[in-house]
């Protein structure tokens, strides 16, 4: 055996322990947690009765359907505002840049009591009379992720150019937006909606802060009295944002393969 | 169609602009001609680029006009002016076919799906891509894409297409393909055309006039041969074409004296007073070489000789500051090698001079 084969086999070897170390640390404390929520109260054996406990709870889809919409609206703010406020920050402000930078990185560094109080009051009255208000907040807990997100999306791409070229055609800026700027970043969107949706669907103490009830408060509040149902629904959370993390990326993969395909198509008729 | 390339399609009236205290324009004023071809030329940073920006809504100006037909379009947006415009880089929406981003300008303006999809077709048979419609961007070369963008540009029939230094992303061969193409292409569509590059042998192969700009200002606009043979300043004569700087002194005749030869300053050149110290310039080509060292000639001992094909150009050692560039036929040249020493005249008949 030549001394390049052995190393080879070493590194390969390293490599399949390392891998192994990580899906040990990873899936021992679920694999667990899992086994937890499924035992029963006297050591009677495993059962599913602590979630079917969940699904008998007073006000379990009120919350859960609440926290869903909180979530979709931020998303909507997100792209709404966000988007075309950091487009227009690269393609008028390079200057500023700098300074938005580090005031998208605030909220991180703010106390979320500070947030909440000084957030709340700056907000109309009708809105801060609804429960619906706490999804601009949401939108503002996720900004220093789905800014970066946008922001390394939009440096990929030779954007001056691209608006330029799309308004001297005749669109007009909003045309050029949704038509050229969008499609062209569409996974650094997809990045910053889905960060902006597991915040949101996560986020407790800002919502309990300003004594609203989403999911995650609701979780608090009913497993107080019920260990093994808080862990149950602790891994009914994490398999539901699993679920949906799989669906964003299935989604995304069907467009990318219908792209690929069409691609390898046109390489064949080119080539033929 | 004489009377129609006659009439005036562009009208840039003392156009300025200031960056801070910087002024990046200064009273510029320029016509195109319909279906006339001009290319802007100059060193970086004087103008050229601003110019086609304004032209093309992408840049404000502080002062001046823009007419377009005799139309005043100074205020309007860039979506509003229909012109076409290719850029320096690529520009191809990434998300788009080639043929979409063809028919994305007639899109905007809700033109039906047939027409859009025979006019996309014909342009890129035009720019011998039609094979390529289903392709993306990011399988294209370099070359291609640019063609493409051509295309895109030509689709909007624009009022005026704005090239702006669209080959200098290119390598040398393809550069001159595509030149030839686009020049092809707005003989054939008569569109006319602002083209802006630092290249010269680019704007001069390529256009009907050539605008050689200096610090904000155009210095000459002129036909190609008339630029060349006819320049009208220093900063001309000496940036179109290759130029010798050798020092000469004015003579009590108002005549160059150089070397050892006295030649009248030309009318196009400043003027100088007597005895003062000046560079006279001279072309490559209004040098000759022999062997015969008589009074007028300046003897000189050739240092580098460089093959360039019909063509070879001889640095001359005259004992000034830096070598004299001569250019003979390669034929003529096989006489003359490296270390040889050799006898320099100047066959100009008039001069310019630059200060010394």
């Amino acid at each position: 055996m030549g001394a390049g084969t052995m190393k080879s086999r070493i590194f390969s070897g390293t490599r399949y322990l390392i891998l192994g170390l990580g899906l040990v640390f990873f899936i021992a404390p679920v694999a667990s947690a899992i086994e937890f929520s499924l035992r029963s109260y006297g050591n009677k054996g495993h059962t599913m009765a602590n979630y079917s406990w969940i699904f008998q709870q007073e006000d379990f889809f009120t919350n859960i359907t609440i926290s869903l919409k909180l979530a979709v609206l931020s998303a909507v703010i997100t792209v709404v505002t966000v988007v075309p406020a950091v487009t227009f920050l690269h393609l008028e402000g390079q200057r500023y840049k700098r300074i938005f930078e580090f005031l998208a990185i605030l909220p991180l560094v703010v106390p979320v009591v500070s947030l909440a109080i000084g957030a709340q009051k700056a907000m109309p009255l009708f809105i801060q009379n609804s429960q619906y208000e706490l999804a601009f907040f949401y939108v503002v807990i996720a900004i220093p992720y789905t800014f970066q997100s946008l922001n390394v999306g939009l440096s990929s791409i030779p954007l001056k150019t691209l608006v330029e070229a799309s308004r001297s055609l005749g669109a007009s800026f909003a045309k050029t937006v949704t038509s050229v700027i969008v499609p062209a970043i569409r996974s650094a969107i997809n990045a910053a909606v889905f960060l902006a949706v597991t915040l949101s669907f996560g986020e407790f103490t800002l919502t309990s802060l300003l004594h609203w009830e989403t999911f995650p408060v609701w979780i608090t509040r009913v497993s107080q009295g019920n260990v093994l149902g808080s862990i149950a629904l602790s891994m009914f959370s994490l398999i539901g944002a699993w679920t949906l993390l799989i669906l964003v990326q299935s989604a995304q993969n069907v467009q990318k393969n219908r792209r690929s395909k069409s691609q390898v198509e046109e390489m064949e008729e080119a080539t033929a | 169609m004489s009377s129609k390339k006659s009439e005036i399609k562009v009208s840039l009236n003392n156009l300025s602009r200031h960056y801070g205290s910087v002024a990046a324009l200064q009273n510029f004023s320029l016509e195109m001609k319909t279906g006339e071809m001009v290319s802007l030329l100059g060193p970086s940073g004087c103008g050229k680029t601003t110019v086609l920006r304004i032209l093309g809504g992408l840049d404000p100006h502080h002062d001046g006009n823009i007419l377009v037909d005799g139309e005043d379009i100074t205020g309007l947006p860039s979506d509003k002016r229909n012109m076409g415009m290719v850029f320096q880089a690529y520009s191809l929406f990434p998300n788009m076919t080639v043929a979409e981003n063809v028919e994305y300008g007639l899109r905007v303006r809700k033109v039906s799906q047939e027409v859009r999809r025979k006019k996309s077709m014909e342009l890129l048979e035009m720019v011998h891509l039609s094979h390529r419609g289903n392709a993306y961007p990011n399988q294209l070369s370099g070359g291609q894409q640019q063609r493409v963008a051509l295309a895109r540009a030509l689709a909007i029939s624009p009022k005026v297409l704005l090239l702006d230094e669209p080959l200098s992303a290119l390598d040398a061969q393809v550069r001159v393909q595509i030149r030839e193409e686009i020049r092809r292409i707005q003989l054939e569509t008569e569109t006319t055309t602002l083209f802006v590059t630092h290249d010269q042998e680019e704007a001069m192969s390529v256009s009907d006039r050539v605008g050689v700009m200096n610090a904000g200002q155009l210095e000459q606009i002129d036909s190609p041969t008339v630029l060349y043979n006819k320049p009208k300043t220093a900063f001309v004569a000496s940036f179109v074409g290759v130029t010798n700087k050798i020092p000469a002194e004015i003579d009590g005749k108002g005549r160059v004296r150089i070397l050892n030869q006295k030649i009248d300053l030309s009318k196009n050149s400043r003027s100088a007073s007597e005895g003062e110290k000046v560079f006279a310039l001279v072309r490559p080509e209004n040098l000759i070489l022999s062997n015969e060292f008589d009074t007028d000639a300046q003897p000189g001992l050739v240092i580098t000789k460089s093959f360039l094909g019909p063509l070879t150009k001889l640095g001359v050692d005259l004992g000034i500051e830096s070598l004299v560039y001569v250019n003979m036929t390669s034929q003529e040249a096989r006489k003359i090698d490296v270390g040889d020493r050799v006898a320099l005249k100047i066959t100009s008949e008039e001069l310019m001079v630059a200060n010394a």
